[in-house]
């Protein structure tokens, strides 16, 4: 799998595509762009230069910084949009569901549905990496409009992500990659969280 | 990125670049160590190698570019990186020892875990890192730009970062002790966190 990630000036995120791996000329030349928060000469260079056929954009939430460039990104490609809202942009898309498999030409994609940054977020596993958008981050989780929010979305994140077997590498919406282990360990919100729920309520300590 | 090829032996780990073994159970670590070491001397762009939890010892590696590798858990002694490229790399958990990062441009690389004694970084363009819970000892980032690099959780000690681009460098929850900031742009670092 080719990994190519461009930093988006505009919201600062991270774009990233996803290219198969060219072994020889028989080899499927299938490409996948996750959050297009621009789309730059980089990115349409990267495309081309491999040969790639783009086979789909998946929207990790519709948040501006991570769908800016989607119009113009469908200017030029003519490309089904999959995202959890049925409409990004004013452009329709393909509605996914947590637990969903999308086959991208040979690309395999898993959805992983993680609501609280905003309702329609959503974790994307291609082989050994999860593209995490906003809900997590090297370190740190998504903030939340509340504290229901916040407490969704880290029920989704250490019921349905962080269980995932293996060493996942993490590629989020901003800031530096990561991995799952590193976050196991690491996660400032996760931690903070963990110790919240073994602290023993004050009444209860008394008669222990 | 580096694919992923499972142990020969069954144990869950994966195989080494070039090899149908893990560090573990290669018949002789520090020949593969050697292999991959040549490899990377000969090739001034290494691309997608896997090499997690092998040993390097005095290895020279400057000027090199590495795109889409993984040395997690791997160990560095006494290794040169001096002017090296560095994109969308991973040495989680690796342990680096007297090694020299000067001039180097390293930009989208997770150093998380990592545990970092007497290495310089001086000079060096060290954007978009992260370098949460690694534990750095007497290590110089004096002159670079951190622009956008994480040390969430990390453990700094006897440390330098004089005349650095702090610009949106997380030092959340880290413990410093005798952290030298000055003439850097601590004002646009963040210290705490955003939300109460």
């Amino acid at each position: 799998m080719k990994i190519f990630m461009h930093y988006s000036t505009y919201g600062f995120s991270n774009c990233y595509l996803v290219g198969t791996d060219l072994y020889d000329d028989d080899s499927p030349r299938d490409a996948a762009v996750i959050d297009p928060g621009c789309m730059e000469e980089p990115m349409v260079n990267f495309i081309e230069k491999h040969g790639y056929t783009l086979r789909g954009v998946l929207i990790t939430h519709d948040h501006s910084s991570h769908v800016h460039g989607l119009r113009t990104l469908k200017r030029i490609y003519d490309v089904d949009v999959y995202a959890v809202n049925p409409r990004v942009q004013e452009i329709r898309t393909r509605i996914i569901r947590d637990g969903e498999k999308l086959n991208l030409g040979a690309i395999g994609v898993e959805v992983i549905a993680v609501p609280g940054h905003s309702a329609d977020s959503a974790v994307f596993r291609v082989n050994h990496t999860l593209f995490t958008g906003d809900c997590l981050t090297a370190g740190l989780v998504g903030s939340a409009a509340s504290s229901y929010g916040s407490a969704i979305q880290m029920n989704a994140l250490l019921g349905k992500v962080f269980p995932l077997p293996g060493n996942y590498i993490i590629l989020p919406g901003h800031g530096p990659p990561s991995s799952m282990d590193a976050e196991r360990s690491f996660n400032y919100d996760v931690n903070n969280f963990e110790r919240s729920k073994k602290k023993v309520p004050r009444f209860t300590s008394e008669f222990t | 990125m580096f694919t992923l090829f499972p142990c020969a032996a069954g144990c869950g780990r994966t195989a080494l670049f070039g090899s149908h073994l893990c560090a573990l159970h290669a018949a002789d670590p520090q020949r593969e160590a050697a292999r991959i070491g040549s490899y990377i001397a000969e090739h001034p762009v290494v691309r997608d190698i896997n090499v997690p939890s092998l040993g390097f010892v005095s290895a020279d590696f400057s000027g090199r570019a590495f795109y889409g590798c993984n040395f997690m858990r791997a160990s560095f002694s006494m290794c040169l990186f001096t002017g090296a490229v560095m994109r969308c790399c991973f040495f989680d958990f690796a342990e680096f020892k007297n090694c020299d990062f000067s001039g180097s441009d390293i930009q989208f690389v997770s150093f998380a875990g990592a545990k970092i004694t007497n290495c310089t970084f001086e000079s060096s363009e060290l954007i978009h890192l992260n370098y949460d819970g690694a534990e750095i000892f007497e290590c110089t980032f004096n002159n670079s730009n951190l622009y956008n690099t994480r040390f969430i959780g990390a453990n700094l000690e006897q440390s330098s970062f004089v005349d650095c681009n702090l610009k949106k460098t997380f030092f959340i929850d880290a413990a410093q002790r005798e952290i030298s900031f000055k003439a850097s742009n601590t004002a646009e670092a963040v210290f705490e966190p955003e939300r109460a």
